[in-house]
């Protein structure tokens, strides 16, 4: 009885998680007409096609929106491991009050509205040339990716036992040499989950990606856009495209979503 | 780092006080009123709040099946965090088709029990609960992953102790729990609170500039008006963040 | 040689070492021993270069290594963790000093096969190091350690994270393989029965101090003061006032196995008792005192025991007086 529960629950949850998924692969797959064209689209296959698709992306800029955010999001994670090696492994070796206040004061960056920041700051891109370009965009997202990228730094390389690098140290490697050798072949893991999560989140990232670079969008400004202007069929064409990377990362991604990160740096 | 996110901040606030010709002034303020300030400040805080309250709900029943052992349990946790893996725009785009008043998939299913379809944003409330809910399925993964952390976090030996001692499950959920939980709830709710403050494609997509709230507005005017004005309702965004985050702080030097 | 000179370090107000001067010898097996908490890791950190020294001089074979930093001290140290680097196997753990040093992979290679050999773990060379028993992650450190010919080895505790079986054999030969390298150990450990059967000598650490030093047997038999005499040993010395034995104005402490039982001397009551082996060592209430003492056989609690002191040393303000 107890398990029954539960399952009823399970299965509830399950629906309600995925249906807006599968609303979204039917109108892709669907002949327009059992979807946005009829007052009361049945909620199951009527017909299947591919045409939405080819239409979509043979008649709407597809292309270019992808690789603007590819470039983005690949260099805002480069930018994210780059820095947030040494700023995670400095942070690692400062005492537990420091180091949490420091944290504490990278998260509050964090945390600042991206309108706020955003609006400002196209004032200033414009002047330096920053504005609608890759790296403006990447450095902008950097706000919010390179304390978060810092934080998953500083945990993973916390957890490497202190006795490791003096040992290191006994053994004749320098700082470098330790770094490369052990530390971040140990912490790779880590390194990896940071770089996955600033890039996911760059990908994704709206706020700042429609107020500095409106003019070669990136892909959910283009999906955006495209909706603005009534192209429903492409914006969903895109968006399955753009979605099924982001699932599948988050699927590898899944046992380094832990709350803690999410939680932002706030232990229990 | 920090300069760049605190001189614009800085920025923002100095630019809300100027004219776009460089004069001190409070007008933009004052122009904030003729937009309807207050309804945007009331708009924002019932979605905010709303939205907040329903993801809390789900969390707490997703959580409460997944902390049990049962079969299917992987393939429920790893379903229960795809959304996260759903873009927001992708999200909000999904949900316009789904609460569209003509050719949607909610009206379909009222169709399907004979009832006759809604015009789903009807009044302001009706809009910012479709909101809330778009908001609630994207973000429940992430409410979900605290809220579970914490349902770990309670020894299992409390609910033996209180079972013996004769409580039914709905007992043990009001009295061992909620309590046990109350500072993870807390954390959930702060920090899901600064970004449910900011949320801005979702509203955008799904209801566009009304009912406005505070970032749709912000983004109106910036489209459309001064840096100045726009700067000033960014400021008012920054206000309401700065006391969450202040909060946020407390709470965590408390732990 | 190893020469400690006035070694000061603080933690803030908390003075650590408080002027520890000594000769380590070469080829000496040299054991620190201390409660918890008393500065035997500080004092490894800060002759392995680790921790900065305050004050003070550490010289080795007669250079100065005071202001060298910990690669350039050619020193080994195993750590009470064992410290290896989990991304590695135990062949690349081994080889990393040597790689350091800058040496070729043949050499390496031969080098690194020899040291395994002297400790029996070749057949783990290409085992990851997190897959292995505590035992081996042992043998792993200290074959880490040994592989550079370093002109001295620091060991922390690095028995004390096995089981009781398996550290007692490590122990042997641990003891075994300093000999056959000859080379020069400083052992540190909280353990007083380690120290009395590896140890050349033992430097009792206490409060900052070094407060005796002396072969195994001399710590028994003469510690220097009251605080060693309860420390060394497996049972504390016992101390009680002079007039027992008819001297004025001293203690008199006598070890548990220093007594004879069944001689009309003194008469104490069994409070509680403990077995090691055949011997059963009695918790005796004695006029008002605490004494321990040895005997062998069946006792019960409340038992009336009679013993005599057979041999005894004398204490002034906690200070021994008799000389050996």
């Amino acid at each position: 009885m107890r398990n029954l529960l539960v399952y009823v629950g399970a299965i509830i949850f399950t629906l309600y998680f995925l249906i807006p998924l599968y609303i979204l692969v039917l109108i892709a797959f669907s002949p327009a007409k059992f979807t946005l064209e009829s007052l009361y689209p049945p909620l199951y296959f009527k017909g299947f096609t591919l045409s939405n698709l080819v239409y979509a992306f043979t008649q709407y800029n597809f292309i270019h929106p992808f690789l603007k955010s590819f470039f983005v999001a690949s260099l805002v994670g480069i930018i994210a491991i780059l820095l947030g090696i040494p700023a995670g492994y400095g942070l690692s070796k400062l005492p537990g009050k420091l180091a949490y206040a420091f944290i504490v004061v990278l998260l509050i960056t964090n945390m600042v509205p991206g309108l706020v920041v955003a609006i400002p700051i196209s004032v200033e891109f414009i002047k330096l040339h920053l504005f609608d370009s890759i790296p403006g965009l990447a450095l902008v997202q950097e706000l919010v990716t390179l304390p978060l990228a810092v934080f998953i730094l500083q945990g993973t390389f916390s957890a490497v036992p202190k006795e490791v690098e003096y040992q290191a140290r006994i053994d004749g490697a320098s700082t470098l040499s330790y770094l490369s050798n052990v530390l971040i072949p140990v912490a790779l893991p880590g390194i990896v989950a940071a770089f996955l999560i600033s890039w996911m989140f760059s990908w994704d990232e709206f706020t700042y990606a429609v107020l500095l670079s409106p003019i070669h969008p990136t892909l959910p400004v283009e999906i955006y856009f495209n909706i603005e202007r009534g192209n429903e069929l492409a914006a969903v064409a895109f968006s399955l495209v753009f979605t099924i990377p982001v699932i599948v990362l988050t699927l590898i991604l899944q046992k380094y979503l832990k709350g803690e990160y999410l939680a932002g740096g706030v232990k229990y | 780092m920090l300069a760049f996110a605190f001189y614009p901040s800085a920025r923002a606030v100095y630019l809300s006080f100027f004219t776009s010709q460089g004069k001190f002034t409070l007008d933009n303020y004052k122009e904030l009123l003729y937009f309807n300030l207050y309804g945007t400040i009331e708009n924002t805080v019932i979605l905010t709040v709303g939205a907040l309250m329903l993801q809390l709900l789900l969390a707490l029943g997703v959580s409460s099946i997944l902390v049990r052992e049962f079969r299917g349990k992987r393939v429920l946790s790893t379903i229960s965090i795809i959304p996260m893996g759903v873009a927001t725009v992708v999200a909000a785009i999904t949900f316009s088709f789904i609460f569209q008043t003509s050719g949607g998939y909610a009206n379909t299913l009222l169709h399907y029990f004979g009832l006759s379809g809604i015009n789903w944003y009807f009044n302001r409330y009706l809009s910012l609960f479709i909101v809330m809910i778009a908001d609630s399925w994207k973000n429940t993964p992430i409410m979900t992953l605290i809220i579970l952390a914490g349902m770990y976090s309670i020894p299992r030996d409390l609910y033996y102790a209180a079972a013996l001692d004769g409580a039914g499950p709905i007992k043990r959920f009001v009295h061992i729990t909620l309590p046990n939980l109350k500072k993870f709830i807390a954390i959930a709710l702060i920090i899901r609170g600064v970004s449910e403050f900011n949320i801005f494609a979702l509203p955008l997509i799904l209801i566009g500039y009304s009912p406005s709230i505070l970032t749709t507005l912000a983004y109106s005017l910036y489209s459309t008006t001064t840096e100045n004005l726009a700067s000033a309702a960014a400021v008012v965004i920054l206000v309401f963040v700065s006391v969450l985050i202040a909060l946020n702080i407390k709470l965590g030097g408390k732990r | 040689m190893i020469e400690l000179k006035e070694l000061v370090k603080r933690y803030g107000q908390k003075l650590v070492l408080n002027g520890i001067s000594e000769k380590i010898e070469t080829g000496e097996f040299f054991v620190i021993l201390g409660p918890s908490g008393a500065g035997k890791s500080t004092m490894l950190k800060v002759i392995a270069g680790i921790e900065e020294l305050d004050s003070g001089s550490i010289v080795v074979d007669g250079k100065d290594i005071t202001r060298l930093p910990p690669e350039k001290r050619n020193l080994a140290m195993v750590f009470q963790n064992y410290a290896l680097y989990p991304n590695m196997t135990v062949f690349d753990n081994i080889a990393f000093p040597l790689k350091m040093k800058g040496m070729g992979k043949d050499k390496i290679k031969e080098r690194v096969e020899r040291v395994a050999k002297l400790l029996g773990i070749q057949e783990l060379l290409k085992s990851n190091v997190t897959r292995i028993s505590g035992g081996q992650q042992q043998r792993v450190a200290i074959a880490r350690a040994i592989v550079r010919e370093p002109s001295f080895y620091l060991l922390d505790e690095p028995l004390s994270n096995l089981d009781a079986r398996t550290r007692f054999k490590a122990r042997g030969e641990l003891k075994r393989i300093q000999k056959e390298l000859g080379g020069t150990f400083v052992y540190v450990t909280h353990d007083q029965k380690e120290a009395m059967s590896l140890a050349d000598r033992i430097a009792v650490l206490h409060e900052g101090k070094f407060e005796q030093v002396g072969v195994p047997m001399e710590l028994y038999e003469y510690p220097k003061t009251k605080w060693v005499g309860e420390f060394i040993g497996d049972f504390p010395m016992n101390f009680v006032s002079g007039e027992w034995l008819g001297v004025q104005g001293v203690e008199i402490g006598f070890r548990p196995e220093w007594v004879k039982l069944d001689r009309s001397d003194f008469k104490g009551t069994v409070n509680s008792m403990e077995s090691v082996g055949e011997s059963t060592y009695l918790f005796l209430d004695v006029k008002d005192v605490k004494v321990i003492v040895k005997g062998s056989g069946h006792f019960d609690v409340g038992d009336e025991v009679t013993f005599s002191i057979e041999k005894y040393r004398r204490f002034k303000d906690g200070f021994l007086i008799d000389q050996k």
